[in-house]
């Protein structure tokens, strides 16, 4: 077993408990493990072994299963089985979808989806994160602050160029356009 | 300030004056002697320099804005700057040309677009859609009513006072060779644009006068011509550049990521990478390089009528809003139940 592998997949496996493990947010849980698989140069054969460790990671407690089963008995005609299985199913068909958009099985043409822009949802999803990861600059205090700048500079300009001579007579150019 | 009409720009563009830029080339002056490297400092230079001050201060009053009021507040449009910006295909490299324009019309300054993609109508078009606060895509689908389609028309004389195209029918395609954009550029290197915009970069690919040469060193020539291009010129240039998709590069590097001829981002001296996020209806613009401290951060617009605005809370809760209507109507819940 790798040892790179294992790690990676170890810190995903602990970062998973405080993630959002809802169904929306599930593509992206696992866009994270094998983004970073991918990244990190960890051919396919070697990570097709945590794509089954990765589900199994991902599905929900027993607890959180009778819970939501409950909530949900309401409006639905599932049966609990039926309930655990569906849930179950999504997770291990987003997991390998997901895996495959990462890794290209060598010699079979890939025809991903457009989904946002001529991009497929995972590309799309890491373009996000990637734009995410920069610090947003407020707009209203980057306007608010350049415009108090430009009025200090005006003020200064004022008080201060009546003071100089705006002929310097060494060279003799007229610095009044500056 | 001399005025540019579209039959001087045909007349310059012409075979001649192709000759011509040749034969200046290869009668660069490489010559240099001491006394001139000593004249540094003399009234003359000193005089040249001040010139320059003056005119780059003046340009800074003028304050032209570069696409709205946040974006001009973090990266001042300015001459003396080569402004890349850059998108995956589809990411809304057009939408940001036609804002910039649009500011531009809007504060009566003339700028030029040279386009080697979309026909001069349509740039025309987006600038009325965006005064008109119509969806450019609905007339490209064909379902834009006729009576917002006149309304449109109507603009095109007004917008076309301010916004001058050369578009990739002009000349039978020069837009789409080094000589050809050289030959634009120099036109107006000193005349009363405001800006100029190449869209894009990598369509650039043919030398009418070395047509041996390959797509990447048309594409490196044409880089490092701009960088001289844009120390002696009055008018700030704006080139669009594709990149590659973020989801098959390992890489996120930015440089990495440009099509074809990543070391145009040595030569620009702003780089900005525009990322949508077609959900929520906003984009990101990711500054990449600048001369003025914001390099690494990011300022979020929302995308409204085609316009790259401030998020507002109003903004949001019609996205929330179009969002449940849209999961109701996927659901086939009536909304008035």
């Amino acid at each position: 077993m790798n040892n790179k592998t294992e790690l990676i997949f170890m810190k995903w496996k602990a970062e998973l408990a405080d993630m959002d493990r809802t169904r929306a947010a599930v593509e992206g849980n696992f866009e994270l493990l094998f983004d970073q698989l991918s990244r990190s140069k960890v051919k396919m054969n070697d990570a097709l072994p945590y794509v089954d460790r990765a589900i199994k990671a991902h599905y929900p407690s027993d607890f959180i299963l009778k819970n939501t089963y409950k909530k949900r008995k309401a409006y639905s005609s599932e049966t609990m089985s039926e309930f655990e299985s569906s849930w179950k199913d999504l997770i291990a068909s987003t997991a390998k979808r997901v895996f495959f958009s990462f890794y290209e099985i060598e010699g079979v043409e890939v025809k991903s989806e457009s989904a946002y822009g001529g991009m497929s949802s995972s590309e799309y999803r890491k373009q996000q994160r990637y734009a995410d990861s920069h610090p947003t600059i407020d707009w209203e205090s980057l306007v608010r602050e350049k415009k108090e700048l430009e009025l200090l500079i005006i003020k200064e300009n004022q008080e201060q160029v009546s003071q100089v001579d705006l002929k310097q007579v060494r060279l003799d150019i007229d610095l009044g356009d500056l | 300030m001399s005025k540019l009409t579209e039959e001087q720009i045909a007349k310059a563009l012409t075979a001649p004056s192709l000759k011509k830029e040749n034969v200046n080339t290869s009668t660069v002056n490489l010559d240099v002697s001491l006394n001139e490297l000593d004249s540094f400092g003399n009234k003359e230079s000193i005089k040249e320099m001040y010139t320059s001050m003056a005119s780059y201060n003046k340009m800074l009053g003028e304050k032209i804005t570069f696409i709205n009021e946040a974006l001009t507040a973090a990266i001042p449009f300015t001459r003396e700057n080569l402004y890349l910006m850059c998108g995956y295909s589809g990411n809304g490299k057009s939408s940001a040309a036609a804002n910039i324009s649009y500011s531009l019309y809007k504060e009566k300054k003339k700028t030029l677009v040279i386009s080697n993609e979309e026909p001069k109508q349509d740039i025309i078009y987006r600038i009325a859609c965006l005064e008109l606060g119509f969806n450019f895509n609905d007339y490209k689908k064909g379902i834009m009513v006729k009576a917002q389609q006149f309304e449109c028309a109507k603009l095109f004389p007004e917008i076309c006072k301010y916004v001058k195209v050369i578009d990739v029918n002009y000349n039978n395609g020069i837009t789409f060779t080094l000589e050809g954009i050289k030959n634009i550029l120099t036109q107006v290197k000193t005349a009363d644009y405001s800006a100029v915009m190449i869209d894009y970069f990598q369509q650039i690919k043919t030398s009418v006068l070395t047509p041996s040469k390959k797509g990447l060193d048309v594409l490196t020539d044409l880089r490092m011509w701009l960088g001289k291009y844009i120390r002696e010129s009055n008018i700030p240039v704006v080139l669009f550049a594709q990149l590659h998709s973020l989801g098959k590069r390992n890489n996120v590097d930015l440089d990495s990521r440009i099509k074809d001829c990543p070391s145009v981002y040595e030569t620009s001296t702003v780089v900005v990478e525009i990322v949508p996020d077609f959900e929520n209806k906003t984009t990101k613009f990711l500054i990449k390089k600048d001369r003025f401290g914001y390099s690494g951060m990011k300022i979020e617009c929302a995308f409204d009528k085609g316009r790259y605005v401030e998020i507002t809370a109003e903004h949001m809760e019609k996205i929330r809003m179009a969002k449940l209507d849209n999961l109701l109507d996927t659901t086939g819940v009536d909304n008035d139940e």
